[in-house]
């Protein structure tokens, strides 16, 4: 290993390590936005422009007469408020039972739990499908929620570990209030644990709205798509035809609100993900 | 370190994007003729490949994507970097040790964990890999992307053997499993815990 000649030539390396990967990964996005603004003349020019010379934000509009995107959209919010609202609710609940409630098995309940988080989507795809088949819940939004109801098992491992860092005799004065274990968790744990939720409420809005292959099994009548399903049919047609920007269009829009969440919302992204990986 | 904030976030900005949108977004850079990236190779003087359209480039082409969206495995990164006691990198520098010294023998043994843990969840993700080559290639050309739950998904759902499929299911499921095990096993002989006193 050779040695640098002094500090200030390494801190140039490092930058121009730094300036290339970040080049790499926000021209794409560039690209994106550039493609987006574009006429289909203007996208198939050789040589290709860097920026449109007249940005067409009329793309944006004409998008939603080509396809039904405002609808897209309130399908998708609908489907991702039950998944927020039902992660939420029931995980608190059950990270609440497993933390504080003592139980016969719940060693082992808690365990299966977290075997949950091992199993693989591909596993449970086809028994699943088969069971919402007879549950007559194909082409409704039964499969896309209801579980969301039930419990997660990356969820409850997130929020049993916070619940376990507020001290029982918060818990214990309540109870000497004679207060019962539903208001425990609504009254006492929660308002305390509103970080934990957060992440929660943050990971499951962005599993929900970037979804593809639930809907995409799911679904098959238009009016029910979500913004990933339409985007799929816009992609299947749009390539062919060559109308890029409007393809790029729509996937600016569909970027968008993710985007915006996590400038908002930065800080539990971070602990989200790193909580994740305390796990390993 | 300046800037290092404005770093940070637009590495982890394209992990943000949907996957669908990532495919289709990759699909156009990847456009043989008016894509970003032959547009740059051709202005610098070398031809143009055929990325995702091509046998034998399509797999690297998949790969180099799924480097843009390496976010929620840097910030897993940094946490574990931030970990690290200070008091030993010190240690190291007072005893005049260089930056390559700092590396090998504090950071690298105290990062292993967290390298276990993400390539554990790298190889657990690279086996269900669907809608990427679903989208963009469909498997093709000539099956060179034909990946594993792409063609599960075809026979449960376009051929309808649903059995089959299942089988598969429990094949990819045991497979996971087995690889996963292997790692952990090997993972004493390279993964160093703190407390840990025999190492």
């Amino acid at each position: 290993m050779r040695r640098w000649k002094s500090r200030a030539d390494f801190r140039v390396l490092v930058y121009v390590l730094l300036l290339g990967f970040s080049l790499f990964c926000v021209f794409p996005l560039i690209w994106l936005l550039r493609s987006s603004l574009m006429t289909s003349r203007e996208i198939f020019t050789l040589p290709p422009r860097l920026l449109p010379a007249v940005p067409q934000w009329n793309n944006y509009l004409e998008l939603f007469n080509v396809v039904p995107f405002g609808r897209y959209f309130l399908n998708t919010m609908a489907i991702v408020a039950l998944n927020v609202v039902g992660a939420v609710a029931s995980n608190s609940l059950i990270a609440y039972a497993f933390a504080r409630i003592n139980f016969r098995g719940r060693t082992i309940m808690y365990g299966l739990c977290m075997a949950t988080i091992m199993l693989p989507q591909t596993v449970t795809m086809i028994p699943l499908f088969i069971e919402w088949k007879l549950f007559h819940g194909i082409n409704t939004y039964a499969p896309l929620t209801v579980l969301a109801f039930f419990g997660n098992g990356f969820y409850i491992f997130l929020l049993h570990q916070f619940f376990k860092s507020i001290p029982i005799e918060f818990d214990e004065a309540a109870f000497v209030d004679g207060v019962n274990h539903f208001q425990i968790v609504t009254r006492i744990i929660a308002p305390m644990s509103k970080p934990a939720l957060a992440v929660v409420a943050i990971f499951s809005f962005l599993t929900s709205w970037n979804d593809f292959f639930g809907p995409f099994l799911y679904l098959n009548d238009q009016r029910k798509y979500t913004l990933s399903l339409g985007l799929k049919y816009l992609i299947s047609g749009y390539s062919v035809m060559g109308q890029w920007q409007f393809l790029m269009a729509a996937s600016v829009l569909i970027v968008l609100p993710v985007a915006l969440l996590f400038f908002l919302t930065q800080r539990y992204f971070i602990q989200g993900l790193t909580m994740g990986g305390l796990k390993g | 370190m300046k800037g290092v904030k404005v770093f940070r976030t637009v590495f982890y900005l394209p992990s943000l994007v949907p996957v669908i949108v990532s495919s289709a977004l990759w699909m156009w850079l990847y456009n043989p003729q008016f894509g970003l990236f032959n547009v740059l190779l051709t202005s610098l003087g070398l031809p143009p490949q055929k990325w995702v359209f091509g046998i034998r480039t399509v797999i690297p082409s998949l790969i180099l994507m799924s480097i843009w969206g390496i976010g929620n495995i840097i910030i897993v990164f940094l946490a574990g970097l931030q970990d690290i006691p200070k008091e030993l990198t010190e240690a190291v520098a007072i005893d005049g040790g260089s930056a390559f010294h700092r590396f090998r023998h504090i950071i690298l043994p105290f990062m292993t964990p967290t390298i276990l843990y993400n390539v554990v969840i790298g190889i657990i993700g690279g086996f269900q890999i669907f809608t990427q080559p679903y989208i963009m290639t469909n498997g093709g050309p000539a099956n060179a992307s034909l990946f594993y739950v792409l063609h599960l998904y075809r026979q449960a759902f376009l051929f309808a053997k649903m059995g089959y499929a299942s089988a598969m299911a429990w094949f990819v499921f045991i497979a996971t499993g087995v690889v996963s095990i292997i790692i952990f096993r090997t993972s004493s002989w390279w993964v160093f815990y703190q407390g840990d006193t025999k190492r």
